[in-house]
């Protein structure tokens, strides 16, 4: 379970400070798909940010499986990502010199996964992804839906508890974000995994159990 | 992270940059090569040196005169003390063949003891005997250079200005200076006396230093008695005489080998400014490029010292395979050209990569850097 209590984020630009978040609260429970709307500069990749251990609030309680995240170590927090989270960003992210296997491999590398291990969850989360027959390919073999599609597959090899998806589908047509969105819907259903969505998409808001709308750095409204 | 995937990744980021990756590997392939080479000549030639010192069986003392007015004969009284000296005129000087080749050799007229004291081996023919010192007669021995050089062989002769000389002999001193040995006696018939270089070498087997006092205490008795007036203080300084044991040759090796160390140093200052400086901006230029990919990593639980690791170990890599490649082509041309010293060789090499732990020193600068790139703004400017 995710639990945020009056959540702020200051950034010193230079002598100037730009709140990023003011006093948001928010609680996901386990197997809650969640959207996060809001115009440009709202916080809210600030928020997804802070949500996947990136970043550390300025003030406020964050808790995360009842852990206060602000009291851990830099080493703690890779550890809490690399093992409770995934991410899945809107242009991949994909490493353009390592295969569609190799890519989904990165995040058991940092948990010192055997190779032959290693490389068989790889190609399961792949095969689930719909992408079994295209392991060895790398990104630029790929269009932009497979590549997200690995990029859920790198997201899922870990079995997460925490799925976080930056506009996930802006970078896509209408085919492929549906796809995509079919995905994490089924991972969220048959998994259980909790997931947090930030979109401008109002089809995609659609289809999630919750939507938080923000506006300069504050919560307005929780629609749902 | 295991240090099995660090490589894998470091691999693979260094073949993303295979052109600069190959220059600086190039890079500190010369240096190592050219400083391992230099220091191999270098302990080579020492230990050959240090080698035949010890194969003598003894010490060797030379007795150099500078003083004008003494001439060898003056120093012959030395035998009765020690059996086994040799006295040695030695001149530069150009040398014919009947052919008419022309080269310039080192000439030495002695006498028999000469080949005992030079532990000198005979490959064909015989050394100069008392019977060719007693006749004056004009005969010689060649080393294996001067009879290459000149295309000739025993039984045939040599020109030494207009006298005429046989080949009684050819030395076994391969890849030693050219030298022609004569008899001592004729020495005056053929060179003028005023660019002489004498030398007495005394091979004793007591203790080189006692030895040594007690020479000098002789000469000083008998030239200062000979000439009637004192000449100590001066005599074995300036103009007289200077002994030296053969511990003053091995004084050489050494101080030949700290001069060659002090010229690899210097390759390696250029080296590590060179290759280091090129580690620094190759990594710094991958960290640049891979700025986002560092965000993504962090993002997916790479720690602070894994990504640090991760891009030193890429500077190390280069090094290890410029000392790879140096060892390689080194190891071919001691095998081809250097005389196979192939221990000698290893030794040096391991003392040159002594430059790949500076080299990899360099790497942690950008290392530092990629490790303290903060995840979610580098996800948040590639966006």
């Amino acid at each position: 379970m995710i639990e945020m209590t009056n959540i702020s984020k200051v950034y010193q630009m230079g002598e100037k400070k730009v709140e990023a978040l003011r006093e948001v609260s928010m609680k996901i429970e386990p197997g809650e798909f969640i959207a996060i709307m809001g115009p440009s500069g709202s916080g809210k990749s600030t928020l997804l940010a802070i949500m996947g251990c990136l970043e550390i609030p300025t003030s406020g309680r964050y808790l995360f499986d009842k852990k206060e995240v602000s009291n851990l170590t830099d080493d703690e927090l890779s550890l809490l990502r690399n093992e409770k989270i995934g991410f899945v960003f809107q242009a991949f992210h994909l490493l353009p010199r390592f295969s569609a296997l190799e890519n989904v491999e990165l995040p058991l590398i940092y948990k010192k996964v055997a190779k032959d291990e290693r490389e068989e969850r790889a190609r399961r989360c792949l095969e689930q992804v719909g992408l079994g027959d295209r392991i060895e390919h790398a990104p630029s073999e790929l269009s932009g839906g497979e590549q997200q599609r690995v990029a859920i597959a790198r997201a899922l090899v870990n079995s997460p508890r925490l799925i976080l998806a930056d506009e996930p589908t802006g970078n896509l047509d209408s085919t492929s974000a549906q796809e995509v969105m079919d995905i994490l819907s089924l991972l969220n259903q048959d998994k259980k995994i909790m997931i947090a969505v930030v979109t401008h998409n109002p089809l995609i808001a659609e289809r999630v159990k919750k939507v938080y709308h923000l506006k300069d750095g504050q919560l307005v409204n929780e629609a749902k | 992270m295991r240090l099995s995937d660090y490589l894998y990744l470091a691999k693979k980021d260094l073949t993303n940059y295979r052109l600069r990756s190959s220059l600086i590997i190039l890079c500190i392939c010369v240096g190592i090569l050219s400083s391992t080479l230099n220091l191999y000549h270098t302990s080579k030639r020492a230990e050959e040196l240090i080698s035949s010192l010890e194969n003598l069986g003894g010490q060797m003392i030379s007795i150099w005169v500078q003083d004008k007015e003494i001439q060898l004969e003056d120093l012959f009284f030395l035998s009765s003390y020690f059996p086994y000296t040799s006295y040695e005129v030695s001149y530069w000087q150009d040398i014919r063949s009947f052919r008419k080749t022309k080269i310039s050799v080192s000439i030495i007229a002695t006498v028999p003891e000469y080949q005992q004291v030079h532990s000198v081996k005979i490959k064909e023919g015989r050394f100069i005997s008392l019977g060719d010192i007693n006749q004056r007669r004009k005969v010689c021995v060649v080393n294996t250079p001067v009879a290459s050089g000149l295309k000739i062989g025993v039984g045939k002769k040599i020109r030494i200005g207009e006298d005429e000389l046989r080949v009684i002999g050819l030395s076994k001193e391969e890849g030693m200076s050219k030298r022609v040995i004569i008899p001592l006696s004729i020495s005056n018939e053929i060179f003028e006396s005023d660019s002489r270089n004498l030398e007495v070498v005394i091979l004793t087997s007591g203790n080189p230093k006692a030895v040594k006092k007690e020479i000098e205490r002789m000469l000083k008795k008998r030239f200062s008695d000979k000439k009637g007036r004192t000449r100590q203080g001066f005599l074995f300084e300036s103009e007289g005489f200077t002994v030296s044991i053969a511990e003053g040759l091995l004084e050489t090796i050494k101080n030949q080998r700290l001069t060659s160390k002090m010229i690899v140093l210097g390759i390696w200052v250029v080296t590590l400014i060179l290759a280091g400086g090129g580690i620094i901006n190759l990594i710094m230029l991958s960290v640049r490029q891979r700025y986002k990919e560092i965000g993504v990593m962090r993002a997916y639980g790479a720690k602070k010292e894994e990504i640090f690791y991760l891009f030193l170990l890429e500077g190390i890599l280069l090094s290890v395979y410029g000392l790879l490649l140096a060892g390689a082509i080194g190891a071919s041309y001691v095998g081809l050209f250097g005389g196979c010293k192939f221990l000698i060789f290893l030794r040096e090499l391991l003392w040159s990569s002594i430059i790949c732990i500076g080299i990899g020193i360099c790497g942690c600068f950008p290392a530092r850097l990629a490790a303290g790139i903060s995840p979610s703004e580098a996800i948040r400017d590639a966006n």
